[in-house]
């Protein structure tokens, strides 16, 4: 398993330093390439998210959950749930926006079943409305075909 | 690299920050809260007011603009509604079904972010929380959740 795009990581991306992931050993799902530029201390720190161009054109991101995300019962916690849809129902807003900066004002998050540490979560990221100042974003979080976790958010444009 | 021993530093770690003394870590077992960062409780409940809750944030729980990443308020809204789910009610153990969080304003690193939460509606086998989370005179996140009692 190679980690060289671990090396290729750019250090400067829309005028923000490019973060490295805090670990090195998340191995790529097959299929997918890295989720990067990643620009958010946060995300580097907590999980590394991988991303994929379907033959539709439509962009899959995927999160393999790891040791560190236990809620101690052996299932993700919620809060990292959150965190990678905030993750990637925001990378997605901010491809729909043609890179605008763009920050979370609302988020609902729904729990459907636990996800396991070692399981691979998988989102399709869908723009419901995108106004001039506001993107509406949605997304079925699965593993497999189940849906575990579905989420819907509100972003504002706070630059472009 | 993180190691076991590294994600395990916030186990148990007493509050270091003043505002916090007499505080208790939450959930000393490991895991999600032990390696994101530890999140304290008031052990001292007021009649009538909600527990507090604190965190304090550091350069790790940021953003590339610099503020508080959305996806650790969120963590801690889980955190601080949840633990209230079980603790304002009979319920031994809850799980989180639904939570919808606002963003109000940016958090910023330095400076505890104070959690608390009721519970607006307990059935059975459902409960219904609320609750906020603010940074000095500032609210940052308003929440609302519904958790379900676990074998309820």
């Amino acid at each position: 398993m190679s980690f060289d795009w671990l090396a290729a990581l750019p250090a400067e991306a829309h005028g923000l330093k490019v973060q490295r992931p805090v670990r090195g050993d998340i191995a790529m799902p097959a299929g997918y390439a890295a989720a990067t530029p990643l620009v958010d201390p946060f995300e580097a720190y907590i999980f590394q998210t991988f991303r994929r161009t379907n033959a539709d054109g439509t962009v899959t991101y995927a999160l393999p959950i790891d040791d560190r995300h236990d809620n101690s019962r052996g299932m993700a916690h919620g809060g990292l749930l959150m965190s990678f849809a905030d993750s990637a129902l925001g990378m997605a807003a901010f491809a729909a926006t043609n890179s605008a900066w763009c920050v979370t004002v609302s988020q609902s998050s729904t729990f459907l079943r636990g996800v396991k540490v070692g399981e691979l979560l998988e989102v399709t990221p869908i723009v419901t409305r995108a106004t001039r100042s506001l993107i509406f974003m949605r997304g079925d979080f699965q593993v497999g075909d189940d849906v575990a976790f579905q989420a819907s958010s509100v972003w504002k444009i706070a630059r472009s | 690299m993180a190691t076991a021993a590294a994600d395990a530093r916030h186990v148990g770690v007493m509050p270091s920050h003043p505002d916090l003394t007499g505080f208790q870590p939450f959930g000393g077992n490991g895991g999600y809260h032990a390696y994101v960062g530890q999140i304290y409780f008031d052990p001292a409940k007021p009649p009538g007011a909600p527990r507090r809750f604190g965190f304090l944030p550091e350069a790790k729980h940021l953003n590339g603009g610099g503020a508080i990443h959305g996806g650790l308020l969120m963590s801690l809204a889980d955190t601080v509604l949840g633990f209230t789910a079980q603790d304002g009610t009979a319920a031994k153990a809850a799980a989180t079904v639904t939570l919808n969080t606002d963003f109000l304003a940016a958090g910023k690193p330095g400076e505890i972010v104070w959690g608390t939460a009721h519970v607006t509606r307990a059935t059975r086998s459902l409960i219904f929380i609320s609750g906020e989370l603010t940074q000095g005179e500032r609210t940052l996140m308003t929440a609302t959740g519904i958790w379900k009692v676990l074998g309820a």
